[in-house]
């Protein structure tokens, strides 16, 4: 039998003995391998630090070797043990002893810190530079299988910014890297692997896709080997970020397939999730046929429960997949994943993790748009107040995308979406979004009320009206008003804002803009600098001058005429920048003389033209590509 | 062989199939890294040597690690737990460290190596010191460790219900489970090719008899060609 745990801790400073301090790290050293209640026990007794300090002092080479087996199995399978041996500098001292002369020494320090590695508190980056370096690369070619990964781990790990990227290069790192790639175990491919991705991470240099063209397919033929595959997908996605090109290469490889298949078996780690996820995210950010890819690998259920993983960086990487996920309009309309993923992506609406709020409000954005099992799994699970609430957090992040999911929501709504996101948002809200400290939350506010009075009825409009006690029809004038300091994207919402009142409003809205004061507004549009902001105020006109032949339309004309259309119309004719503008005004001037006959569409229905028509009441590119 | 049916099978003589085999050209250099295989795996380090001295087979290991595994086994067998998981720590802290079931049962043998030498009081400190913590941490293990506990509940271990843990077949599992543990750590086979090819031989020679008869190796220590018996 050893000696009790606190003698050995004892015996680890007695200054004099060398030998008693070095059987006594090897005693403790084989009492907690593998036993994570001795490790508890010696790390309360202080042990940690006593070891990392003899690790640091000149001690030769047996006592160095037993302080870095002993620091690395503290390091391993206990949290404390981590923290402890982070706390104390150890992982700085093994670093150091991969210098060492001695193989030993190379051989312990690189096990333990391949130990500390394999905790998710492992520091993410070290800074090593010049001599450090060097050595690092000339371990990359060790005969030990362990030391080769371990260099290679630590250089993945010295690759946090462009400087340092450069410093690994000029050390020959990349060299030693591809040659790692080429070994025959999976272990040393894997670690190659993931250096290189970390390496070529954010480089857009034309040698960098050469290399990571050439590193693609080991990472895609490790992902099927049991042995390596918990690293193998978070360098993948390493990989792919940035890199557009290889998205296709990748998915050709049966990426996807290979990826959804980690998330169905049931033993899936959360290291594995997290790779996985972020992986199949990055897949699936730009194509549409690798979202079917995925939609189809009957992995959805998986990626849902994901999202209420009790690690919070599995979370935020299912939330990551679903937003990509989310860009698809076919995997959103042909399926119940909205639905399905509406009510946990609200949950993470209150996580304790700003960022996943962040990336969950922004997929809401995307899974509440035109999807009605989405919409009414929104106002099932009682999404609705979470957003309202939202849209007062203090992240501007958070406002944004709250902002922009009701806009989002209202959007072609139905009677029933319509009547509880008017009856859940206090116009007091509005208000307050439209005169927020950020820009993008004022243009996400105007938004919103362009499509409140867009695709409905006269009495849906008289309904807003009342909604905002009367006065937002006069928010979206004065944000209109071309001599206010409103940027011209937001001015030429407001715009759209007034014409869809005009036409949802039938005889009464159009009343109701005439005498709203924004006559003015809309002639000065007509000849702004800017092109959607004058194509908003022409599809203005046009709405006002309908319907054709009735004596109120007349005097509609009239009174345009008289504040100066004509004229400002007449000078866009003749101005050449905008097809455009050609276009709608030719439409507009027809109108407006009474004779013309193309005139608008009913309630609901499209105005003629040349495609620009979802830009009348809805959005233009960002409706479905949300804040990416 | 030599039932009715044999009429219907083709017969092949003796000197037809020397000749067929004669065809077959294998590598001198495969066999022997087939031997080198064996001697290195099985842990022969003398006899690796000196077959490495005369084939110019390489041993693709280091036999120095393969001396270290040979006296880590032999710790084991002969019931010296304590000193094996030490060598074995030396050798590779990560082998205990991440295989949770030998190290249980390195700990287990331990247990009973202190019941076999009588010290009944010390193997009770060490089944609640350093067993029961691993029952809790791995439910799995719960079962095998109250079979060992029990060990100390009775008079004479030799004979109570769970008296094959004394066995020596106890300490050879160990044993193997240690020495399959500390090869697989350095990606080496657990078995000898040998053994494998040996059982392909059986396999494919009892597929060949539904089809033909022909001279077979029945007795795989000599590997004699027996000529099969004549037409009755």
């Amino acid at each position: 039998m050893v000696a009790s745990p606190a003698d050995l801790v004892a015996k680890l400073s007695s200054s004099g003995d060398r030998d008693a301090r070095l059987k006594a790290v090897r005693d403790i050293k084989n009492v907690i391998i593998g036993n994570k209640q001795k490790k508890q026990v010696f790390v309360s007794l202080g042990a940690v630090p006593r070891v990392v300090e003899l690790l640091s002092c000149d001690a030769g080479g047996p006592l160095l070797v037993q302080c870095a087996a002993a620091v690395g199995s503290f390091a391993y399978g206990l949290d404390a043990g981590v923290q402890a041996v982070l706390a104390s500098g150890g992982v700085a001292h093994l670093l150091v002893a991969l210098s060492s002369e001695d193989e030993a020494v190379v051989l312990a320090a690189s096990r333990a810190l391949k130990m500390v590695y394999q905790s998710p508190m492992a520091p993410a980056a070290h800074a090593l530079a010049g001599s450090a370096l060097t050595r690092l690369v000339w371990l990359l070619g060790a005969a030990n299988l362990c030391v080769a990964e371990v260099a290679a781990r630590v250089l993945a790990r010295c690759c946090d910014t462009p400087e340092q990227q450069a410093a690994v290069l000029e050390a020959g790192g990349l060299g030693g890297l591809l040659a790692l790639l080429a070994a025959a175990e999976p272990a040393r491919r894997e670690a190659a692997a993931d250096a290189l991705a970390a390496l070529l991470s954010g480089s857009p240099a034309a040698a960098s896709q050469a290399v990571r063209r050439a590193v693609l397919p080991v990472l895609v033929k490790l992902l099927g080997c049991t042995a390596v595959r918990e690293g193998v997908p978070g360098a993948l996605a390493a990989l792919l970020d940035d890199c557009p090109a290889l998205h296709r290469a990748a998915a050709d490889a049966d990426a996807i397939g290979r990826l959804a298949a980690f998330l169905q078996d049931e033993r899936c780690s959360s290291r594995l999730k997290v790779g996985t996820l972020c992986a199949l995210g990055t897949l699936c950010l730009d194509y549409e046929d690798h979202r079917r890819q995925l939609a189809e690998a009957r992995v959805l259920p998986q990626i849902v429960r994901a999202l209420d993983d009790p690690d919070a960086q599995v979370r935020a990487a299912a939330c990551t997949c679903v937003r990509s996920m989310s860009r698809s309009v076919v995997a959103l309309h042909c399926s119940r994943v909205g639905a399905d993923v509406a009510p946990p992506l609200f949950r993470r609406l209150q996580d304790a993790d700003l960022g996943i709020q962040a990336t969950a409000s922004a997929t809401l954005c995307n899974v509440v748009l035109d999807t009605s099992p989405a919409q009414e799994a929104v106002l099932a699970a009682g999404g609705l107040a979470t957003l309202v609430r939202l849209t007062s957090a203090p992240a501007a992040e958070l406002r944004v995308n709250a902002a922009w999911a009701l806009q989002n929501l209202m959007h072609h709504a139905s009677a029933d979406v319509r009547a509880a996101v008017l009856a859940a948002l206090p116009w007091e809200r509005v208000e307050a979004l439209a005169s927020d400290a950020d820009a993008r939350v004022q243009e996400r506010a105007v938004k919103l009320l362009q499509n409140v009075f867009a695709y409905c009825t006269p009495r849906d409009v008289e309904a807003a009206q009342a909604w905002s006690g009367g006065v937002a029809l006069r928010l979206l004038v004065s944000s209109a008003n071309p001599a206010a300091n409103v940027p011209p994207l937001r001015r030429s919402h407001s715009l759209y804002g007034l014409c869809n009142v005009a036409v949802s409003g039938e005889e009464a809205g159009r009343a109701a803009v005439m005498a709203s004061g924004a006559v003015p507004h809309i002639v000065a549009s007509l000849s702004d600098t800017d092109n959607a902001v004058r194509l908003a105020a022409v599809w203005c006109v046009i709405a006002l001058s309908e319907p054709h032949g009735k004596p109120a339309a007349a005097q509609r004309v009239a009174d345009l005429a008289a504040a100066g259309a004509l004229a400002a119309l007449r000078g866009l004719a003749e101005d050449p920048p905008s097809l455009d503008i050609h276009e709608r005004d030719g439409d507009g001037g027809g109108e407006e003389g009474g004779a013309g006959d193309g005139g608008a569409a009913g309630e609901g229905g499209l105005l003629p033209g040349t495609g620009q028509e979802v830009l009348m009441r809805d959005e233009d590119e960002d409706v479905v590509l949300s804040s990416l | 062989m030599g039932r009715g049916e044999a009429s219907d099978r083709r017969r092949i003589q003796l000197s037809e199939w020397k000749r067929k085999l004669d065809a077959v050209k294998i590598q001198k250099e495969d066999t022997n890294k087939l031997i080198m295989n064996f001697l290195v795996t099985e842990g022969y380090v003398e006899a690796a040597h000196t077959f490495e001295l005369e084939s110019g087979t390489p041993p693709g290991v280091d036999l120095g690690a393969i001396s270290d595994r040979m006296e880590i086994r032999r710790a084991v067998q002969r019931g010296n737990v304590e000193e094996a998981i030490e060598r074995v720590n030396d050798l590779n802290p990560e082998i205990l460290e991440e295989k949770h079931q030998l190290s249980f049962h390195l700990q287990q043998q331990r247990l009973i190596e202190l019941v076999r030498e009588g010290r009944t009081e010390e193997a009770l400190e060490f089944a609640q010191e350093y067993l029961a913590p691993r029952g809790e941490e791995h439910p799995a293990f719960l079962g095998e460790l109250e079979r060992t506990v029990a060990l100390l509940a009775f008079e004479d271990a030799r004979s109570c219900p769970v008296a094959d843990l004394m066995d020596i077949a106890q300490r050879q599992k160990t044993a193997s489970e240690l020495n399959a543990a500390i090869l697989a750590s350095q990606c080496q086979e657990r078995e000898p090719r040998l053994p494998g090819l040996l059982k392909m031989l059986v396999w494919a020679q009892d597929h060949l008899d539904e089809k033909l008869i022909y001279p077979r190796i029945n007795d795989l220590v000599s590997g004699e060609l027996v000529e099969p018996p004549a037409d009755h």
